[in-house]
């Protein structure tokens, strides 16, 4: 039942704890974590809205004087992309249990992002080196600090990843040796 | 494999046995709350005192030479983040969020409570920030609380360099803190409530938390983003909210900035802001008026769908703070429209309380006193809101006491009642003891009258055209001689009242060490959180069975049944009815 | 009971308030009569809420009081009644809605023959432009603003060469006649307001923000920021008098055109030295001062504040004070300098002279001059003390410390900056009063000097 039919119901219209009353527990059987997770995300979400919202917002105005286009930051997104479709079929061994195929996997998008967040440096340093500073027009702001949370948030992840992996690892060894 | 629900997993359980641990690094909610009421609680009176501050220099302008206009704007700005970010949202999502969320709903804790305890850490350290910009050379920011650019980080205003930068960071700090909570708070509504708790069976107060949880989640990003972007233009010369300009004789390097970008951010957070500490507030005073009317809540779904819906309507109303602001006109049709319909659900709230009174059996107890004040202020504060909301009475009306008068109603002095309320209704159950009824009275009538004598007739000043953050009016083509008396009439008033709270907190510390003992229930209330084992709860809540849920929160004076009132963990056998038959209920 | 007594007491003594109140708005002064409707349709509206919604609350408190012997009712909800409140709530917004939303119409669509007049903020100040005899304002940015074009008025447009252009902190406009008002800002957030039109406006800087008026009642009205802008909000202050076309046109004749600011002549520092004989008597030969002779230092002031004094001086706006009795000597002086090329000549003069800084008369405690100093007064003249021409405020490093306590007492005492026509002497008027008394005024020119 979803959320917005159980809010139509009579609560006190019923006495007694039948767990198919008012059956509407969304997120129940989820572990927490998860809800959790897609709570964040969706806080992500927003603050990226948002920027690209403002971005969009400044773009209207008249004196904006876009950013010249990089052919580096194409490849940047071709290396993001593979990264996240190895993520996903490495998420797909995980949960059939081939330890090789997602110690694989792990190492193979670790060694992506950093590509990627290398390629970002790069393309930064181009940037500057053509005269584009982070200061020089609201285009450039915008442009700069977007790229450098994307860079933060790959690093965190890819930091994140490999712990998570070691456990994951060790969790399997566990179940391989009981 | 499915997930065993949190509630029933044992292992969760993790005693603390030190002092440290029970009360310093606890995970606790029930400490954690306390920790996070007590942190908002003291920066709230620095606030307090700022306050009063500010009123010294309104009323007796030229009389106090240690409050020099620097120092004003400071007052001004800090007084209002604090009261409204660091004391409001912190109380009443932090404190009762914590408090009662897992008493409510019958849950043992928080289903995270490290990351709950990491939550109340990284406020005091937004708070340790915050303060510290008192310390900083040029002191803390006078941009008011709205921090605008490009004022804000320009040279003209005070605190433009270090204050302004601490500002900022504590904000960004802050975020992160209520994140963590949040998080918490709305996995834990959704994930840890007992065997038959629905969710139309919790209390109204989860719901304004959980709702306002929510629109903290997705409104805090706004004044993340902005808060950064600013920092971004005050420390690395960007132009994302500075335009070309000659600022005290020198032209800056910014140029192409948005100041009114800024704008649009801040309020996409502001007006939520607004929602985030007022629906909280409704909750917990709907449920102080339905147990001490010992009638159910009026109207329990149209209050439901009137939490949701005011919080979905919050974030397209934003702009009603920028009527004036320069931004393109047509916006003012949309946003007043908007901000009209957001009435509808607030008044439908109102009239419920109301409804909940009428017919009832109301015993006029310190916490019913002030949320039936409450019911006055709120009143008076949303119909106050419809000058401002409707674009054209908002053009003579903006940024005069009218708007201090009308924002200090619905959201200073409303909310506060409803604080004082809760603190009183839920203090037998956080301490064990009884608060002394005398003083609570005392405390009641000098804030209820002393606050109105405070903003009824700023109104009218605004009506007048007294602008606000104003150092002192000075010589005036229109200002009445009468007009000055008054403002000092308001500054009396506003330290009669700010006094009184002392009586309060007298009235808590001394109750805390001497107050009488009471049982677990001494309101007679049906939800869960009265019904514990042991008074104030232990660790865990429930000792070793959680509750089991049969009825909603509201279950008063039902006919048939002995007692006026039936806790909803009892089971419909165990209800001593009139006739001595079974109970079922009721249909209707 | 105590409680039911207090609601229905502070009922009235609200209705009281509302019908009696000596504090309401100012007479209206301009066509905007709408906006008043509507606020008195909301004052109704709401006021029948208010006074229904607690009588009931009070009835209620009253009449179900607690009683051991009595049950509340059981009445989970009530749909007919919910309905009914919810529509009657809908229909009385949309009633409060709808002609707001009319008004709101015309505020923002300007009338075809509007006449533009431009307001242009800075902190602390106003200024303003009219468009001249084309009718056209020329367009302006912040990027052109100098010391002598401080309004930034693109040089090389010719629809603003004939721009009248106000630094004035006084604006006209004429009566029953439509009034476009365009407002830029050169640094940050102000906020145009005259309460008694009733309307106002942001200014934003980098964008030019608009509303329309009709002037319907002659008189003078005071013009206030209503938008935080930094340290001086509150003493961002000015005037508008609405007039009668005649007298409106008249007014608008006396005003310099951009062209006519543009065109003032290099003052001529040799010619200058002859006219400077006069000020040598009392200033001494190189502009350094006399304490015995009450004249203060000259040399090392800055130009644009020399040249406004000495016009304030011309025109009686200083020195006409009974209790300034320094400025009454100075006043027939500055009467010798016959018009603006001579006042040049003899700025010239000064400025070539060297500038040594006066000697130390004032001791004080330094700790607290410098407290006083850079909360208040380094906002304007600078942490150095050097001035700036931006804000108006001149130079103190190395000036003559007795006279800089003289004038801080006559700011205090009001007998500077009083005068109605001293646009930027009110400022200082209001600001002194961080300077407590004769020792905190001792204490802050004190640590001046240590300033050069």
């Amino acid at each position: 039942m979803s959320f917005f039919k159980s809010i139509f119901e009579k609560p006190w219209n019923y006495q007694g704890d039948d767990p198919n009353f008012g059956g509407s527990e969304i997120g129940q059987g989820l572990h927490p974590k998860r809800i959790a997770l897609r709570m964040f995300l969706g806080v992500v979400f927003v603050i990226f809205m948002l920027f690209i919202v403002a971005y969009f917002i400044r773009m209207e105005l008249d004196d904006w004087s876009p950013m010249p286009e990089s052919n580096l930051l194409w490849l940047n997104t071709l290396l993001l992309f593979i990264c996240s479709v190895i993520m996903q079929l490495t998420r797909g061994a995980a949960q059939k249990g081939v330890a090789q195929s997602v110690k694989y996997g792990m190492v193979a998008a670790g060694v992506f992002t950093l590509a990627f967040v290398y390629g970002q440096v790069s393309a930064w340093e181009e940037m500057n080196n053509a005269g584009y500073y982070l200061a020089s027009n609201p285009a450039n702001s915008f442009f700069m600090y977007l790229q450098d949370f994307m860079d933060y948030i790959s690093l965190a992840a890819c930091g994140y990843g490999p712990g998570r992996l070691l456990k994951f690892c060790l969790g399997l060894k566990l179940r391989q040796s009981n | 494999m499915s997930y065993i629900p949190i509630a029933d997993q044992k292992d969760e359980m993790h005693d603390p046995h030190s002092f440290v641990a029970k009360y310093v690094w606890s995970m606790d909610h029930k400490v954690i709350a306390i920790q996070y009421g007590t942190i908002a609680v003291g920066v709230g009176l620095v606030a307090l005192v700022l306050s009063a501050l500010m009123r010294l220099q309104l009323g007796y302008p030229d009389t106090f030479a240690f409050i020099d206009p620097a120092e004003y704007y400071q007052y001004v700005t800090m007084h209002g983040m604090i009261m409204v970010v660091y004391l409001l949202t912190a109380l009443f999502l932090g404190g009762f969020g914590n408090y009662l969320i897992p008493l409510q709903i019958g849950a043992r804790d928080m289903v995270f409570p490290f990351l709950n305890m990491l939550s109340v850490w990284v406020y005091l350290l937004s708070v340790i920030i915050l303060m510290a910009s008192f310390f900083v050379s040029g002191g803390p920011t006078g941009a008011g609380w709205t921090l605008y650019p490009p004022q804000a980080i320009t040279e003209g205003t005070p605190g433009a360099d270090m204050g302004i930068v601490l500002m900022l960071a504590s904000l960004a700090v802050f975020i992160v803190a209520f994140t963590m909570g949040g998080l918490n708070y709305v996995t834990t509504v959704l994930q840890a409530r007992t065997h038959g708790m629905t969710l139309m069976r919790m209390p109204l107060s989860v719901w304004g938390i959980f709702v306002a949880t929510i629109l903290g989640l997705f409104a805090f990003p706004a004044l993340f983003v902005s808060a950064i972007m600013m920092a971004f233009d005050k420390l690395l010369g960007t132009s994302f909210f500075m335009p070309a300009m000659v600022s005290i004789g020198e032209t800056l390097e910014h140029t192409g900035g948005s100041p009114v970008l800024f704008q649009h951010l801040f309020w996409f957070f502001g007006h939520p802001e607004v929602y985030i500490v007022a629906l909280p507030a409704f909750g917990l005073v709907s449920d102080v008026l339905s147990c001490h009317a010992r009638k159910n809540i009026f109207g329990y779904r149209m209050m439901v769908w009137a939490i949701v819906a005011i919080g979905g309507l919050s974030f397209i109303v934003w702009a009603h703070h920028m009527y004036v602001s320069g931004m393109n006109p047509y916006f003012g049709f949309f946003f007043a429209f908007t901000t009209l319909i957001i009435a509808v659900p607030t008044a439908i709230k109102v009239y419920n309380w109301v409804l909940t009174l009428w017919e009832g059996n109301i015993r006029l107890t310190v916490p019913m006193l002030f949320a039936c004040g409450f019911i006055f202020t709120f009143l008076h504060g949303g119909l106050t809101g419809i000058f401002l909301g409707n674009v054209t009475v908002d053009l003579p009306l903006s940024d005069t006491y009218f708007v201090i008068a009308h924002f200090h109603m619905v959201m200073g002095v409303s909310p506060v009642m409803v604080l004082f309320a809760s603190i009183y209704h839920w203090f037998p159950k956080m301490s064990g003891k009884m608060f002394n009824v005398t003083l609570g009275k005392i405390h009641f009538w000098a804030t209820f009258f002393g606050t109105y004598a405070i903003y009824l007739p700023m109104h009218y000043l605004g009506f007048l055209g007294v602008p606000r953050r104003y150092y002192s009016m000075g010589t005036t083509e229109f200002l009445p001689e009468s007009a000055n008396t008054l403002n000092a009439n308001i500054t009396l008033a506003a330290i009669w009242v700010a006094l009184f709270q002392l009586v309060f907190i007298f009235n808590m510390i001394w109750s805390l060490w001497r107050g009488k003992k009471c049982d677990g229930n001494p309101w007679e209330a049906t939800s869960l959180e009265w019904q514990t084992p042991e008074n104030p709860p232990a660790h865990g809540n429930w000792g070793p069975e959680l509750p089991t849920v049969y009825r909603w929160a509201y279950e008063y004076s039902v006919p048939g049944v002995k007692a006026d009132f039936v806790p909803q963990n009892i089971a419909p056998e165990d209800v001593e009815t009139t006739d001595g038959k079974a109970y079922i209920g009721h249909e209707d | 009971m105590a409680f039911v007594v207090a609601i229905i007491f502070l009922v009235i003594i609200s209705i009281a308030l509302q019908l009696f109140t000596p504090w309401y708005f100012q007479p209206i002064a301009s066509n905007w009569t709408g906006i008043d409707s509507t606020i008195s349709i909301t004052m109704w509206v709401t006021g029948f809420v208010f006074i229904a919604v607690n009588l009931f609350l009070a009835y209620c408190v009253y009449k179900y009081r607690y009683n051991k012997d009595r049950r509340a009712n059981y009445e989970p909800e009530n749909k007919k009644l919910e309905i009914w409140l919810t529509s009657f709530t809908a229909i009385g917004v949309a009633a409060l809605l709808t002609p707001g939303l009319f008004v709101w119409a015309s505020f923002v669509n300007v009338p075809e023959d509007a006449v533009q007049v431009e307001v242009v903020g800075q902190q602390w100040q106003w200024s303003f432009r009219y468009p001249g005899a084309d009718g056209v304002l020329g367009t302006a940015d912040n990027a052109y603003v100098t010391p002598e074009n401080p309004m930034g008025i693109n040089p090389a447009d010719p629809f603003g060469q004939d721009d009248l252009v106000i630094e004035d902190k006084e604006m006209y406009l004429p009566l029953n006649q439509n009034v476009e008002l365009l407002m830029r800002s050169k640094d940050v957030l102000h906020d145009y307001t005259v309460a008694p039109f009733r309307v106002k406006m942001d200014m934003v800087p980098g964008s030019i923000s608009y509303m329309w008026l009709e002037p319907t009642k002659a008189g003078r009205y005071d013009i206030l920021c209503e938008e935080h802008c930094g340290l001086g909000h509150f003493i961002m202050r000015g005037s508008v008098v609405v007039a009668e076309q005649a007298e409106y046109e008249a007014w608008l004749a006396e005003q310099t055109t951009f062209a006519e600011t543009q065109a003032v002549a290099v003052g001529n520092a040799q010619a200058g030295a002859a006219n400077y004989a006069v000020c040598s008597a009392c200033h001494g030969a190189n502009g350094e001062g006399n304490q015995a002779l009450n004249a203060p230092k000259l040399a090392g002031q800055q130009d644009w504040y020399l040249r406004q004094q000495l016009r304030y001086y011309k025109s009686g706006v200083r020195g006409t004070n009974p209790d300034d009795v320094y400025g009454a000597q100075m006043a027939p002086m500055a009467a010798t300098l016959v018009n603006d090329t001579v006042t040049s000549n003899v700025i010239a003069y000064i400025e070539s002279l060297p500038n040594d800084p006066a000697p130390e008369t004032v001791t004080g405690d330094l700790a607290n001059g410098e407290a006083l100093y850079s909360s208040t007064c380094s906002t304007c003249h600078g942490d150095d003390g050097t001035g700036r021409w931006k804000v108006h405020a001149p130079a103190l490093a190395g000036m003559t410390d007795w006279y800089m306590v003289r004038q801080l007492q006559n700011f205090k005492s009001g007998v500077r900056g009083a005068h109605p026509e001293d646009q930027l002497g009110y400022q200082m008027t209001a600001m002194v009063s961080a300077l407590a008394d004769d020792d905190a005024i001792n204490d802050v020119v004190a640590y001046i000097n240590t300033l050069k």
